[in-house]
């Protein structure tokens, strides 16, 4: 069984860009994953006390958990998360989107098919995972879990139900069999979910400010990411 | 990014039919029996 995470970044109005960022494996990569996060939870830098979650955002800001860590620490965290990425194979994927510039051009009934920035970005996350499913998943069936946000669950569901029921009537080999929507203190893949959401929704800011000039990011660890693991974003 | 929805928007020109279909999917309390309704191979 194949497994696609997701997490959201820039969900908040003041955001220019908003985003549903993947990470996709097979149960075997999971399952080492989880194993490997785990562990790191438990010692995740030289010094500190083990964490109960691992949040992208308070790390970066040094607060919550990570209150009084100083950049190295942080650093050296994110930069060991990455390598279990790395190590496991898994492959991630996101649909940023301008909100402003959505709310310009899709009006009217395509508006209604395809949502609002995020609940487009939302149907994208099916639609990216199921094509990396076909081409390079190597099994039949697909669960997705998405980080819970009461807001989008409904139409999470009902947009997994249509490909369910697509999936039925004209199958691509690749059948979506549950969607889900989970906590990160619970299921640590959603916590890999978060940093690659961060690290992309920062890069789409860049580009969406620099008028499309910022063609790479400038971030070291997500170019790390990005030569590393089928990492793709647009 | 905007010129990538400008792209989008201008391809589904001439798709008024199909978007209708498919925002009705999204405002029904039935979306499967919709879809049934609007994908004749699906019966």
């Amino acid at each position: 069984m194949l497994r696609a995470y997701f997490d959201d970044s820039g969900s908040h109005r003041d955001s220019d860009v908003v985003l549903w960022s993947g990470l996709f494996g097979n149960q075997y990569q999971w399952e080492h994953f989880e194993k490997l996060w785990a562990a790191k939870l438990q010692n995740p830098s030289p010094g500190k006390v083990p964490l109960k979650r691992f949040h992208m955002a308070n790390c970066q800001a040094a607060d919550g958990e990570f209150l009084g860590w100083s950049r190295t620490a942080t650093d050296f965290l994110i930069h060991e998360l990455g390598d279990i990425i790395l190590r496991c194979g898994l492959h991630s994927d996101g649909a940023a989107i301008s909100r402003k510039d959505w709310d310009d051009l899709v009006t009217g009934n395509l508006r209604t098919a395809l949502g609002d920035a995020e609940g487009y970005s939302l149907r994208m996350a099916f639609v990216r995972a199921l094509k990396w499913a076909r081409m390079k998943g190597g099994e039949s069936k697909i669960a997705f879990i998405f980080d819970r946000r009461k807001e989008r669950e409904g139409e999470g569901k009902r947009i997994f139900e249509l490909f369910e029921h697509y999936a039925r009537i004209e199958s691509s080999g690749v059948t979506p069999v549950s969607v889900a929507f989970s906590d990160s203190y619970n299921v640590l893949p959603l916590q890999g979910a978060d940093m690659l959401a961060w690290e992309q929704y920062r890069y789409a800011t860049e580009h969406l400010r620099s008028d499309g000039k910022a063609k790479y990011a400038s971030r070291k660890e997500l170019q790390r990411l990005s030569r590393g693991a089928g990492l793709r974003s647009g | 990014m905007r010129s990538a929805i400008e792209k989008m928007v201008a391809l589904e020109i001439g798709n008024e039919e199909k978007i209708a279909a498919a925002a009705s999917l999204m405002l029904s309390d039935a979306p499967i029996k919709v879809a049934d309704e609007i994908t004749p191979t699906s019966r």
